[in-house]
């Protein structure tokens, strides 16, 4: 049988909210992952590993 | 309706980023026209913007229902806290890809690429679970498992690779693992010894469950 602080802490947000959880860290790992990747050797990509770090920061509090 | 629970880990990361990047440089940067120089108060911008939207969007809200007896949701931030601790350490384990991050500097590339891939996978879980579980204590327990999973990764990661080319004093990295595991899961150990003393106090001659 579930006592009452169970009860309080059930969690009543939709399954998608879950999903924004995991989204920051999908995103946080792949910012991180992006940096380790030589994407400079690509020209399709003209961003230097740096930026990729500044536009992840900045989409963090953005979706938050 | 309330402050929602996922945006927990956002609100720990970007605390610590921001407080990281105060202290850093970008250099070659073709966004920040910052070359060389720290980026100091600049690195806050993106907390206080987010700050400032999510105060004006309560705002709004409290206006459009304002017959409604429910907190407004800034002051649930606190009250969620209060009522289940663990969510300081959801806020907490929002710093983790910092600390990955940190850690895994200097290191090989496609060594750190093979550990991100399974942080990201542990993290994703650890957060999943904690969010979907139904009973309190099962989501706490997916959240402590996945921090301890993370510490050990990161303490076997930077260890075998450093320790062959003599870059790491062993027991000084174990011990900065430990702080932090203490740090992160301090508000679980406090809610559980909370949580028994209300119990003794309620049931004074019976057995505690949670000791």
């Amino acid at each position: 049988m579930q006592n009452s602080a169970d009860q309080i802490a059930t969690p009543t947000e939709p399954w998608w909210a879950s999903l924004l959880a995991c989204l920051y860290f999908l995103l946080a790992g792949v910012g991180i992952m992006l940096q380790e990747l030589p994407l400079d050797r690509f020209d399709a990509v003209r961003l230097p590993p740096v930026d990729w770090r500044i536009i992840i920061f900045l989409l963090i509090p953005a979706i938050g | 309706m309330g402050f929602p629970h996922w945006s927990y880990p956002y609100i720990g990361g970007l605390l610590v980023w921001s407080l990281y990047l105060m202290n850093a440089s970008t250099p070659g940067s073709r966004l920040v026209n910052l070359d060389r120089q720290l980026w100091g108060w600049r690195a806050w911008i993106p907390f206080i913007l987010a700050c400032a939207l999510g105060f004006l969007l309560s705002l709004l809200r409290e206006r459009s229902a304002a017959h409604s007896k429910s907190a407004s949701p800034r002051f649930l931030f606190f009250s969620n806290l209060r009522q289940d601790l663990s969510l300081a350490t959801y806020l907490m384990f929002g710093c983790m890809p910092l600390l990955i991050f940190m850690t895994f500097d200097e290191i090989n590339r496609l060594y750190t690429l093979v550990f991100m891939l399974i942080f990201t996978v542990v993290m994703i879980a650890a957060a999943f679970l904690y969010q979907r579980l139904a009973r309190a204590e099962s989501r706490t327990r997916a959240l402590v498992a996945g921090i301890l999973a993370c510490i050990l990764l990161i303490e076997i990661g930077v260890i075998a690779y450093w320790l062959p080319r003599d870059g790491v004093y062993v027991p000084q990295m174990l011990g900065w693992g430990g702080a932090i595991l203490v740090i992160m899961l301090y508000p679980v150990f406090l809610a559980r010894q909370l949580k028994s003393a209300q119990w003794a106090e309620q049931n004074p001659a019976g057995h505690n469950p949670a000791g």
